[in-house]
């Protein structure tokens, strides 16, 4: 057991656990956050996606000892019930979900992709969304909530 | 003291949602048995088992059919709000929760709606209720019962005088069994029930704050992790129990026939150990010839009866209504997939 220092969703946290213990359960069991989830457990899915330095990250086999100082950003992070990222916004106006359980991968994907090129293409929108599973078959909406956000990031008509 | 499970679901006022992981040999096996309802220690035939009104006229309603993206969570609140007159708001559904939820088998194959939406189990039980509130109120207020009207949980009698369900029945159980004759409000009255609303889970998912079972936690609980084998139909031949010793944390080797877990106080031991555990495994039967998948399929045996809540199609099939229906000329080859491998399934036991 080690004690270890993790900046998530802009708040400092302090955990002690097995340096070797993957990142999702340190996120799910010692700081209680739903949005990244147990899917396969070996980085195929994307249920447990994260974000950190603006990159997409499988946080179920990152080993928490070798997250070091960089924030960690989960769904929950991004906006709240009341006050949703205009992203989640785009997917609550489309319903683009059916159960809900790959929206960490689906989500933090779309959005760190057109963090690093507003302009990104649907293609590369595509791409990027390559690995990441949505065994409802919910793409299309999925797709089409995207790009309205997408759109809405372009033109500048987001919130600040 | 450890408060029970109940009260800590309450506390995290949560949304249960469980992934059933009934194995596909159990379907033919029990044909349409696995949806029913059945006794559990809550007793499908009495109406507290379903339904309860709060002191603040909150209609509590317990179902064993699970929303996982089927909306189900959404249409079963639609059900009670419109059986019982009262705006979804005014509806908490708790769902497949065992400790307090009628056992209603699997949620699959497309039974939720002819189970809990025609005129048996949560939909009769919410028509019961409304029928037995206004009994009441026809005691109470002194007119007979086709006098009075309900709207948002008021009853209102010819002559103004009103009653709420709170006020007749708020926080005392009915102590009734579920009525057999009771009638569903009638589809053309509808106001609530199918009415495309979004779904009331929708923005809790897209910011993560939706609850799955997979995080449910319970102080003191362990966590356990299936050791699968290596190919279908492995059998057990050995396991080597001194091959997770220096697991920290593990709790216990679990091997039951061909079954083999792992228990641990935390899910990375448990998942440690499910990988470090030395099983010797039986070859299982060889896999059907892939190349001529189609007739190994059409070898197997098989139900040619449709499920009981379609035998309006079997009286029309050969009708004019669909003309040839029995001797089709058609046999479709489609390949055999099953979406339902990539579901991550977690269970909660208390």
């Amino acid at each position: 057991m080690s004690e270890i220092s993790l900046t998530v969703n802009g708040r400092k946290r302090l955990v002690n656990v097995d340096p070797e213990t993957p990142l999702l359960f340190v996120l799910n069991d010692e700081l209680g956050l739903r949005g990244p989830r147990f899917g396969c457990g070996v980085a195929q899915c994307g249920a447990c996606t994260v974000i950190m330095r603006g990159q997409v990250v499988r946080s179920c086999v990152m080993p928490v000892s070798a997250v070091g100082q960089d924030e960690v950003t989960t769904l929950e992070g991004l906006g709240t019930l009341e006050q949703p990222h205009p992203i989640q916004l785009a997917f609550i106006e489309e319903g683009a979900a059916q159960c809900g359980f790959c929206l960490s991968g689906v989500i933090l994907t779309a959005k760190a992709v057109l963090d690093a090129n507003p302009q990104a293409s649907d293609q590369e929108i595509r791409d990027a969304l390559g690995g990441v599973l949505c065994r409802c078959f919910t793409h299309t909406r999925m797709l089409r909530a995207i790009r309205k956000y997408a759109e809405e990031k372009k033109h500048g008509t987001l919130p600040a | 003291m450890a408060p029970s499970r109940r009260e800590f679901l309450k506390g995290c006022g949560a949304l249960i949602v469980s992934f059933s992981a009934t194995p596909l040999r159990a379907l033919s096996a029990e044909g349409q048995g696995q949806f029913g309802t059945r006794a559990s220690h809550i007793d499908p035939q009495k109406l507290d088992s379903w339904l309860a009104v709060g002191a603040d006229g909150t209609i509590t309603a317990c179902t064993g059919k699970c929303d996982f993206g089927q909306g189900i969570f959404t249409a079963q609140t639609q059900l009670v709000a419109e059986e019982l007159c009262v705006p979804i708001s005014r509806v908490e559904l708790i769902q497949c929760d065992t400790s307090v939820c009628p056992d209603q088998g699997t949620t699959s194959g497309s039974q939720s709606t002819p189970t809990n939406f025609n005129s048996e189990n949560l939909a009769l039980a919410a028509a019961t209720a409304r029928e037995a509130l206004l009994s009441l109120a026809a005691r109470k207020l002194g007119e007979p019962i086709e006098h009075l009207t309900v709207v948002d949980g008021v009853i209102t009698g010819k002559t103004g005088s009103h009653v709420r369900y709170e006020e007749l029945i708020g926080s005392k159980r009915f102590n009734l069994p579920l009525n057999a004759t009771a009638k569903r409000r009638s589809a053309a009255d509808w106001k609530v029930l199918g009415k495309p609303i979004p779904s009331l889970d929708r923005t809790a998912l897209m910011t993560g704050q939706f609850e799955f079972v997979h995080h449910v936690r319970i102080p003191g609980m362990l966590h356990g992790r299936v050791v699968r084998p290596p190919e279908m139909g492995a059998t057990v031949a050995h396991v080597d129990e001194q091959s997770v010793r220096n697991v920290q944390g593990l709790v216990k080797v679990v091997v039951r026939k061909d079954f083999v877990g792992v228990v641990a106080e935390t899910q990375h031991q448990a998942a440690l150990a499910a990988r470090q555990l030395a099983v010797q495994w039986n070859h299982g039967p060889e896999l059907p010839p892939q190349n001529d998948f189609f007739h190994h399929l059409q070898k197997q045996p098989a139900r040619t009866s449709l499920p009981p809540s379609y035998s309006d199609v079997d009286c029309l099939a050969g009708s004019a209504a669909f003309p040839g229906g029995k001797a089709s000329p058609v046999q479709p080859q489609i390949p055999q997939t099953l979406r339902t491998i990539l579901i991550s399934r977690g269970c909660l036991s208390g």
